[in-house]
């Protein structure tokens, strides 16, 4: 059994209903671990430039996919990225919910 | 120019991979070809190579400025013609009136809803057609179908200047109904148009795919032979003059229609400009007119004129 703990429930698409969808959506989420690694990598090496792209394309595409939280929260963290005021604290505290929303997207 | 029969083909510039599958999926049954670019200099790039029937810009690119983007596009003459269509996730009205302040035909919202953006890039695409449908209407001659005097001004300087680049002979045709105003008065205008249109078909039916047939006023006729030779301008002409003279009308059997002709090649040394062009050819015409109408003139086979001779435009009909 996959250890999933109640608090953190899978993140279904808007569009897992969409039988039209259903494929693209599928490839979308199969893409996410991925994500979550390249993630990882640049905060670990203090990549600020990878992040912000990292973000960005996320930001941009996962409302279209049915995500609209990852999006939301893709965009929390580039705009604190790019902002001089923004402490360490508020950053991993985005990049975690982040990170953390993109591990439980599911079709 | 896309022809309405190849499907257009639309480039999408967006950093987002997902982004572009799930456009050509959306898209996938509205007969539109993809082209993608992931950054905006490589999008730039296409659309000056492709020539896309349509763009769709993402606005917020990181390390790329989608304003930047969309002025390249439309500061550059290859690809200011191209449609843009905006994408951007912001919802601020400043950002999307800058996007049509700097050209972009419509801004689209992502998340995109498929229907709507589906039905702004038929539109789009329907708008450009039918302002280039415009741009070339407005460069015929509503009579005959034929270009029209302004159409031939601008292409005669451009095959003037082509020709000198490429060191390609050319050769340019003036020619006028004969006696088209004693048609007009005995017959009516009515029956003087339909002459001026049936020598409109015997000129396209007999020149060559490449020349180009334009109505320069009334009843005189201008032709621009690209690459052609005054031997091979001669024989054009002898054509439509023969062409013309063998017509017979149905309706009116005692009206017959000659033309006069005047040819050039490069008329003088020291001018290339268009006038000294039109100016050569004129004087070949009105030689044609003095001498018996009907017939082809060319420029370099008339006597040489006498000094003092004045401006020729005053030809006789």
């Amino acid at each position: 059994m996959p250890d999933r703990s109640p608090d953190r429930p899978p993140l279904i698409s808007d569009f897992a209903t969409d039988p039209e969808m259903r494929d693209l959506v599928m490839e979308f989420v199969a893409e996410m671990p991925g994500h979550v690694r390249e993630l990882h990598e640049a905060w670990e090496r203090h990549e600020r430039d990878t992040l912000v792209r990292l973000a960005h394309q996320l930001k941009g595409c996962c409302a279209s996919y049915g995500f609209e939280p990852i999006g939301d929260a893709a965009a929390r963290l580039e705009a604190g990225l790019k902002q001089a005021t923004a402490t360490l604290e508020g950053l991993t505290r985005e990049f975690q919910d982040l990170t953390d929303l993109c591990s439980r997207a599911a079709a | 120019m896309t022809t309405p029969e190849q499907a257009p083909l639309l480039l999408l510039i967006d950093d987002s991979p997902a982004i572009h599958r799930l456009l050509a999926f959306k898209l996938k049954n509205d007969g539109v070809e993809f082209l993608s670019a992931f950054t905006g200099g490589e999008g730039f790039e296409l659309a000056r190579a492709h020539q896309p029937a349509l763009i769709l810009l993402d606005l917020n690119m990181p390390g790329t400025d989608g304003f930047h983007v969309l002025r390249q596009l439309k500061n550059d003459p290859k690809t200011i013609e191209i449609p843009v269509i905006v994408v951007t996730g912001s919802t601020e009205s400043r950002e999307k009136v800058q996007a049509f302040e700097q050209g972009a035909m419509d801004v689209v919202a992502k998340p995109f809803d498929a229907p709507e953006l589906r039905a702004r890039i038929q539109s789009a695409l329907r708008m450009t057609r039918l302002m280039r449908m415009l741009e070339h209407r407005a460069q015929i001659d509503g009579l005959t179908g034929l270009w029209n005097r302004k159409h031939f001004n601008d292409r005669l300087a451009n095959e003037i200047d082509c020709a000198a680049r490429k060191s390609t002979p050319l050769s340019l045709m003036i020619c006028d109904l004969d006696h088209f105003k004693k048609i007009n008065d005995t017959y009516g205008h009515p029956v003087g148009d339909s002459i001026l249109q049936d020598f409109a078909n015997v000129l396209t039916k007999e020149i060559r795919s490449y020349d180009i047939p334009c109505r320069y006023g009334g009843e005189e006729f201008a032709i621009i032979l690209p690459d052609t030779s005054p031997d091979q301008a001669l024989a054009v002409a002898e054509r439509v003059r023969a062409g013309i003279e063998a017509r017979r009308w149905a309706n009116h059997p005692n009206v017959q229609a000659t033309a006069s002709f005047g040819v050039t090649d490069t008329p003088a040394r020291d001018l290339s400009g268009t006038e000294a062009w039109i100016a050569a050819a004129d004087r070949a015409l009105y030689f044609s007119k003095q001498n018996g109408r009907n017939r082809v003139t060319h420029f370099s086979t008339m006597p040489p004129v006498p000094t003092g001779s004045s401006t020729t435009r005053a030809h006789a009909a």
